[in-house]
């Protein structure tokens, strides 16, 4: 693996191979300092938290020197670009480096690939395109608590449309041979959708055969154009209320990428309980990225 | 006798849809205008020019493209757009009011005019904007900016949003004789976008652009020139239901044109998949279908003419990130090369392809140009329709911009001369006439 920009670049064979490195290292009493001697660029221009921890965690873990870019505090209120900052990056680091990105921009990471001519990069999580190890770390959680993805109904809630984690959970699970199911308001499910899911709008209608509800979070802060007027309609229709939770399989594992907006698209009493993985999931990121980022310094860090 | 405007250009098929010629034989320039025989003798020698195996065309003529300038020299100067133009083979260009200063005063079309007078390259047919500073709020001094010497009123770049500002634009537009030249997308359908709307732009994650923006505006456009009886000239057609629109609208009778270009002919979303900035422009690359129909629509007169919608970008608008990148590519050096490959493919007839580039935006701006009937300007290109050869806009391109979708193509077919006044503007160096 030289990068991960996509979920589209995974194949059955990648992510369990992943799924089994991350076990590993989950397991390990004392970890492999796999990433000793490399600079792990983490470079956010884009708020997060619990990515952006997540990532250094695993590179540190694995031995790594972490350096950590946010654009609050940097040069890009003087105008510098993403481009030119990167590369003041790694003229500091000078030696083996992998870049982990966050950027408004779609195609952000793969601009940075291209443009950089050979140094690892790793999208974590690019305008509305893709959030490739979000989509590994939610399909291991999901095979953890479901045994398997083969045939499971899984259910996808929310603002499909403007969400790179739905893009690519639903490229990584179609892969994976899972039924997926999305849900919400007509104008936040694009119409392409419908080669990769089934599409539906009437979420009573759908939520008792589920295996796994993933709800992804109500984006007030991304949209310019408010496109949910209300909250209140959103929760009415399209909310994992506690009454739908009671409707759910009692096996349903309940996902979210997070951060939840308890009481909108989630209601605490569901968000909170037994059948709740999203706790669990935020864990698991850090094993599967350590899991990504061990296979790229494995593949090679020298241009 | 001027002896350098004076000259004899031997042996070639000369093709001029304007004057329904197409034969082999000579073309004489007399003093700069386009004569019946060569100049008679004891008045000095005059030069022959042996284009054996060569085309004689008529000027060509972009009525789209952007000189940058005032106010944006670094991506492109009046003088460097011409010299591409004239490397293009384009005689005559119109170039649009988005500078800065907008055109959107006398002055700058003033300005304009002598810059281009300086260069001294092709002829520059200014158009004017439709709206102050292009905000689409208060008009421009439109009969003004016409008398000063422009040919076309636009606010391209831009769509006017408010119906009653453009029909207000229309009617003081008619009451000059002037066209109306519209950038037809829905502002609200096509603010924020990255490119076509459809299965691409969902896989890559983009913000789409749906045909319907360029539908609507296209139904507005057609609407208002019906009600104000003003020529109204739609800019850089790229849907299938626009050229549908089109068609029945003039079989109705009304005023309207339409241009479209090369890269749209050429090119669709799918390119998008490189990620290369040189695939997004304003509209975008729309889908196969779209491109059939577009094509269909140049083929049967309904799109008149070619159009490249020439624009500049640096380095540092271009290679950023796809959402952040400036929309738009150059195109003066290549529209003849990447639309001539169609006329050998078959999909346009050859004199239609002529048509569109000189007689058809030639009637559009109402200029004597666009054609080689004796006693007009000798404004002429020598086109070498065997020639092959690679572009490269970086390493040779004349443009100062080197933004281009067709950076590395072959192609077959180049412009090896140009002429404006009889005058040689362009001379192809790989291209040696025997006299």
């Amino acid at each position: 693996m030289r990068q991960l920009l996509s979920a589209r670049e995974l194949s059955p064979e990648i992510v369990h191979k992943l799924f089994d490195r991350a076990a590993h290292l989950r397991a390990e009493k004392s970890i492999p300092a796999l990433l000793q001697g490399v600079h792990v660029l983490s470079v956010f221009f884009e708020e997060s938290t619990r990515t952006r921890l997540s990532f250094e965690s695993a590179a540190r873990r694995l031995g790594a020197q972490v350096m950590s870019f946010a654009t609050s505090q940097s040069s890009v209120k003087k105008g510098e670009t993403l481009l030119d900052s990167v590369k003041n990056l790694l003229a500091i680091a000078q030696g083996p480096s992998v870049v982990v990105v966050r950027h408004a921009a779609s195609g952000a990471a793969r601009f940075l690939m291209t443009e950089l001519g050979g140094v690892p990069v790793v999208n974590a999580g690019d305008g509305i395109h893709e959030h490739p190890t979000q989509a590994l770390l939610d399909a291991w959680t999901l095979s953890q608590a479901l045994g398997t993805l083969k045939g499971k109904h899984v259910l996808i809630l929310g603002d499909i449309a403007h969400s790179r984690v739905a893009h690519s959970d639903l490229i990584l699970l179609k892969m994976l041979g899972a039924k997926v199911t999305v849900c919400g308001p007509g104008h936040l499910i694009p119409r392409e959708v419908e080669s990769l899911a089934r599409v539906a709008h009437d979420l009573d209608a759908v939520v008792a055969e589920a295996d796994a509800v993933m709800c992804l979070r109500v984006q007030q802060n991304r949209h310019a154009d408010m496109v949910l007027p209300d909250l209140g309609e959103y929760r009415r229709f399209w909310g994992l209320t506690a009454e739908r939770g009671r409707k759910l399989k009692p096996s349903a594992a309940i996902l979210a990428p997070g951060p939840a907006n308890f009481g909108v698209e989630i209601d605490a009493e569901v968000g909170q309980s037994e059948r709740s993985w999203i706790l669990r999931q935020t864990s698991n990121g850090v094993w599967i990225r350590m899991a990504v980022l061990a296979e790229i310094a494995q593949g090679g860090l020298e241009r | 006798m001027n002896p350098m405007r004076s000259f004899s250009i031997l042996g070639a098929r000369v093709i001029d849809p304007a004057s329904g010629l197409d034969r082999e034989g000579d073309v004489h320039v007399v003093d700069g205008v386009l004569a019946a025989s060569p100049a008679p003798k004891g008045r000095g020698e005059t030069q022959t020019i042996s284009a054996q195996g060569l085309w004689v065309l008529p000027g060509l003529i972009d009525l789209h493209v952007h000189l940058r300038e005032p106010g944006d020299s670094r991506k492109e100067t009046i003088e460097s757009g011409l010299r591409a133009a004239v490397k293009g083979g384009f005689t005559s260009v119109a170039c649009m009011a988005n500078t800065r200063p907008t055109n959107d005063h006398p002055s700058v079309t003033a300005w304009i005019l002598k810059r281009a007078a300086e260069a001294n390259l092709s002829r520059v047919f200014p158009v004017g904007a439709v709206s102050k500073n292009l905000e689409g709020k208060v008009l421009a001094p439109i009969a003004s900016l016409v008398a000063e010497g422009a040919r076309a009123i636009s606010d391209d770049g831009r769509p006017v949003a408010n119906s009653r500002l453009m029909r207000q634009a229309m009617e003081i537009a008619r009451s000059c004789g002037t066209t109306i030249i519209s950038h037809a997308e829905d502002p609200w359908l096509m603010e924020g976008s990255d490119m076509n709307e459809g299965p691409m732009s969902a896989e890559l994650g983009l913000k789409g652009n749906p045909a319907e923006g360029e539908e609507i505006m296209v139904a507005r456009e057609i609407a208002l020139s019906r009600l104000t009886g003003c020529a109204v000239h739609i800019a850089h057609v790229s849907t299938a239901r626009a050229v549908r629109m089109i068609r029945e609208a003039k079989k109705e009778g009304v005023r309207v044109t339409a241009e479209v270009t090369p890269h749209h002919l050429t090119l669709t979303d799918r390119a998008c998949a490189s990620w290369d900035t040189h695939h997004k422009m304003a509209p975008p690359l729309r889908s196969e279908a779209d491109q059939a129909a577009c094509l269909e629509g140049l083929a049967d007169g309904t799109i008149d003419c070619i159009a490249s919608d020439h624009a500049p970008h640096g380095c540092e608008d271009k290679k950023v990130p796809w959402p952040e990148a400036a929309c738009g590519v150059i195109g003066l050096e290549t529209s003849v090369a990447a639309t001539y490959a169609l006329v050998v493919k078959k999909k346009i007839g050859l004199r239609r392809w002529i048509e569109a580039l000189t007689s058809a935006p030639a009637k559009i701006l109402g200029i004597p140009h666009g054609s080689l009937r004796v006693g007009s300007a000798a404004d002429l290109v020598v086109f070498d329709p065997a020639a092959r050869w690679k572009y490269s806009a970086k390493t040779e391109g004349a443009s100062l911009s080197a933004n281009s979708p067709f950076e590395g193509w072959s192609f077959e077919g180049r412009i090896v001369g140009t002429y404006v006044n009889g005058q040689k503007v362009f001379h192809e160096p790989t291209w040696r006439p025997r006299s």
